[in-house]
């Protein structure tokens, strides 16, 4: 069972590791060469939420056409001229939502905050994904969909990519397979056909996720998709396998990221710390004088730690050990 | 540093309530909450000083300092101003950290020395200094000392309403006699202390802050009408605020306070400018024209600002604007937590700390150089670490190499207290 959390972003597993991962703000962003919409169907069909889709971008009925069975309400962002609108009609949604299906978490997709930036100015559209935070907080999730590629010149030269992944709970990038490792520097000379690009089969997310006690977890997962009877199947695996798809090479690209090994500190003394085979025999005959009495003892302890600790004593809540895996 | 020269200071100005004059530079101080942050400015963050802290991505150490700043000014009956556009400024006020039971820190470490006066109440000598900070002068049990040792730094407490008793019990040496004496007959058992130990566990009693209700004031600027200019108007409101008798430097006999102001990311986006034109200029004439207003007054401002997200795309440094309200700002400070890094930094360089302390601009008000006793090298090689309790900051130093820390290599390493028997077993 996969622990990372990308497989709990998309099936919902692990819930007790990421604990906080069910509400906020999530920033998915995509660049022009992989869409983040793949991800975003398996998330949709696999959780069994109800949908609130703000469709700036797109037309609803492309949504309509690719979710099945999902539970969803489609707002065509384009019928209004203020923001203020589009909220009063997200927040009625939600409403009667909650009216009919009190239990369902209700989940707001805005597609394309790209485009809202274009249309309205950015303080506008920073305050209304506030105010979309604080409809029921702790109950409902944001997905926000972001072009991470596009430029957006604001008043001031703010860069909004910074701030919107610093209000988000969540940042997912998806990025194109090929380009990455472009990227990492693993392959040149990849041709990027138009037939390669938005590849259904594969793509690389990098995540950083704020976990609940403050920190923050760095993941680089990729997912691979294959389409069985109309459905799309998803599964999430390592950038391993990936590299083993498409770099010929790549145990040598492994072997060179390995760490070094360890530093010998008695290489450069100008005296000898070592031990000559005479010696190193001599030492191990030696008998310690407690030795013997421990032999004697044969008690085993229980191991047990009795720690009080004094008003003074300061320490973690948060147990790093908490996400290792054996 | 101890000596026992005293600088010669004005005594017909009235000193305001928990200040204290610096040694090297004779600036009005005051505590910013944090001990080592003081240390840090050469004693506290001179009055009169416009301070931006530039906030970390990702997680809040930058706001405790605001948050450290305002307590502070609670508990030592200082007056707050707290300005938010991105937060309510109540939860800020409601969230407040608390003080461990206790006075001021110099107070307590003097006590430790001290012996307890024999004309005291019997009471009075089963209240013994045990641990630091723990020291509990209640209500009903007066501490009343009439000998004063040393001072272990070189301040002037203030003289201000304590006439000097010259009839005492004990003979005091001759040198100390013009001193005051620490007369703790009024009944405030929270004295004006310069600076508390906070505990990051609690919170402010919420009585307390009801009870300092004239003391605060909140602005939330998302209330405001988006179309009004928020820089003008905001600057109408402190200017009117501080023409309040407490904060005039003149010499009128009545107690003078110092009003703390706290502007919580300030130029966030929040701070709505797309109704007006010269975006720019606004914001620099607003901080130009408060900082005459600071100095002319017995105030201090600190703001935190979220820099970053003038950073361009590829997160390089390079906003001119930031560059030039730094300028105007007497002391910038950078916070770098660890978590918030791009590329974070492995975890065995890091296991000590939160995040780096970056010291830009340290305040020189009055004077040509800051009054610092920092060498440059540990100036720029500070790291802080927010424990469960409190938040300091220190040297950044690499935590000893141990051989656990590297890879984990099979099971050559040795358990202790377990069960397997070893010739090493304990």
């Amino acid at each position: 069972m996969n622990k990372s959390f990308l497989e709990h972003f998309i099936f919902g597993t692990n819930q007790e590791l990421y604990k906080n991962s069910s509400h906020g703000i999530v920033l998915l962003q995509d660049t022009i060469l992989q869409t983040c919409k793949y991800l975003l169907l398996n998330y949709i069909n696999n959780r069994d939420y109800y949908y609130t889709i703000l469709c700036v971008d797109t037309l609803p009925i492309y949504w309509n056409k690719s979710l099945g069975r999902a539970k969803y309400k489609c707002i065509e962002g384009n019928n209004y001229n203020t923001i203020q609108e589009i909220l009063l009609q997200i927040k009625n949604v939600i409403k009667n939502n909650k009216k009919e299906l009190a239990l369902v978490k209700n989940v707001i997709i805005v597609d394309s905050v790209n485009t809202l930036l274009i249309k309205y100015s950015s303080y506008e559209v920073l305050s209304f994904i506030k105010e979309l935070n604080e409809i029921n907080k702790n109950e409902i999730q944001i997905i926000l969909i972001y072009h991470q590629d596009s430029i957006i010149n604001t008043v001031n030269n703010m860069n909004i990519k910074s701030v919107l992944s610093s209000m988000a709970t969540t940042n997912i990038l998806v990025e194109h397979t090929k380009k990455f490792f472009q990227n990492q520097g693993w392959s040149q000379n990849m041709d990027m056909d138009i037939i390669e690009r938005n590849s259904i089969n594969d793509a690389i997310c990098s995540i950083l996720h704020e976990k609940e006690s403050g920190k923050m977890l760095r993941e680089e997962m990729a997912y691979s998709m294959k389409i069985e009877n109309n459905k799309p199947i998803i599964s999430i695996i390592p950038i391993i396998d990936l590299m083993k798809k498409y770099i010929p090479n790549y145990q040598n690209l492994l072997n060179d990221k390995k760490p070094t090994k360890k530093v010998d500190p008695t290489e450069n003394l100008t005296f000898n710390l070592n031990l000559t085979e005479e010696e190193k025999k001599v030492k191990n005959q030696l008998e310690l004088p407690y030795f013997v009495g421990q032999d004697n003892n044969n008690t085993e302890g229980s191991g047990e730690i009795y720690f009080d600790p004094e008003l003074d004593d300061e320490f973690d809540d948060d147990d790093p050990d908490a996400d290792l895996d054996f | 540093m101890n000596s026992s020269f005293r600088k010669k200071i004005n005594s017909n100005q009235v000193q305001p309530i928990a200040t204290k004059i610096s040694s090297y530079t004779s600036q009005l101080l005051v505590s910013s909450g944090i001990p080592s942050y003081d240390d840090l400015l050469g004693g506290g963050v001179p009055v009169g000083s416009l301070t931006m802290i530039k906030k970390d991505r990702y997680t809040t150490y930058a706001d405790l300092f605001g948050k450290y700043f305002i307590s502070q000014g609670l508990v030592s009956n200082q007056d707050v101003l707290v300005i938010s556009a991105d937060n309510n400024p109540e939860n800020i006020i409601n969230n407040l950290m608390g003080v461990i039971e206790g006075k001021s820190a110099s107070i307590i470490e003097k006590e430790s020395d001290e012996e307890l006066n024999d004309n005291n109440d019997n009471d009075d000598k089963e209240v013994q200094p045990k641990k630091k900070g723990v020291r509990f002068a209640e209500d009903d049990k007066p501490v009343v000392k009439k000998k004063r040792v040393m001072f272990s730094e070189d301040t002037v407490e203030p003289t201000s309403k304590r006439p000097i008793q010259k009839k005492s019990e004990l003979k005091i040496a001759w040198r100390y006699e013009k001193l005051p004496k620490f007369n703790d007959n009024n009944k405030n058992y929270a004295p004006n202390s310069f600076c508390s130990y906070f505990d990051l566990t609690k919170t402010l009693d919420p009585e307390f802050i009801k009870s300092k209700q004239e003391n605060i004031t909140l602005i939330n600027i998302r209330d405001w009408d988006q179309n009004d200019d928020i820089y003008t108007k905001l600057y109408n409101i402190i200017e009117d605020k501080l023409k309040s008798d407490k904060y005039t430097k003149d010499n009128n006999t009545k107690t003078k306070s110092v009003l703390r102001i706290l502007i919580d990311s300030f130029d966030s986006p929040f701070w709505n400018l797309s109704n007006t034109n010269n975006n720019y200029s606004q914001k620099y004439i607003f901080l130009h024209k408060l900082k005459i207003l600071l100095r002319n007054t017995y105030s201090i401002c600190m703001f935190t600002i979220p820099s970053y997200i003038y950073n361009d795309s590829r997160d390089n440094y390079i906003s001119s604007h930031i560059r030039r309200l730094e300028h105007t700002c007497d002391c910038v400070i950078r916070i770098d937590s660890f978590e918030g890094m791009e590329n974070p930094l492995s975890k065995d360089i890091t296991q000590d700390f939160q995040g780096f302390f970056h010291v830009i601009k340290l305040p020189c008000i009055n004077s040509l150089v800051s009054g610092i006793k920092m060498s440059e090298t540990t100036l720029h090689n500070l790291a802080f670490k927010c424990r469960r309790k409190k938040f300091c900051i220190e040297t950044f130093n690499l935590p000893p190499e141990m051989e656990e820390t590297d890879q984990r290599e099979g099971g050559t390493y040795i358990k202790s207290c377990s069960t397997v028997k070893s010739k090493l077993d304990f």
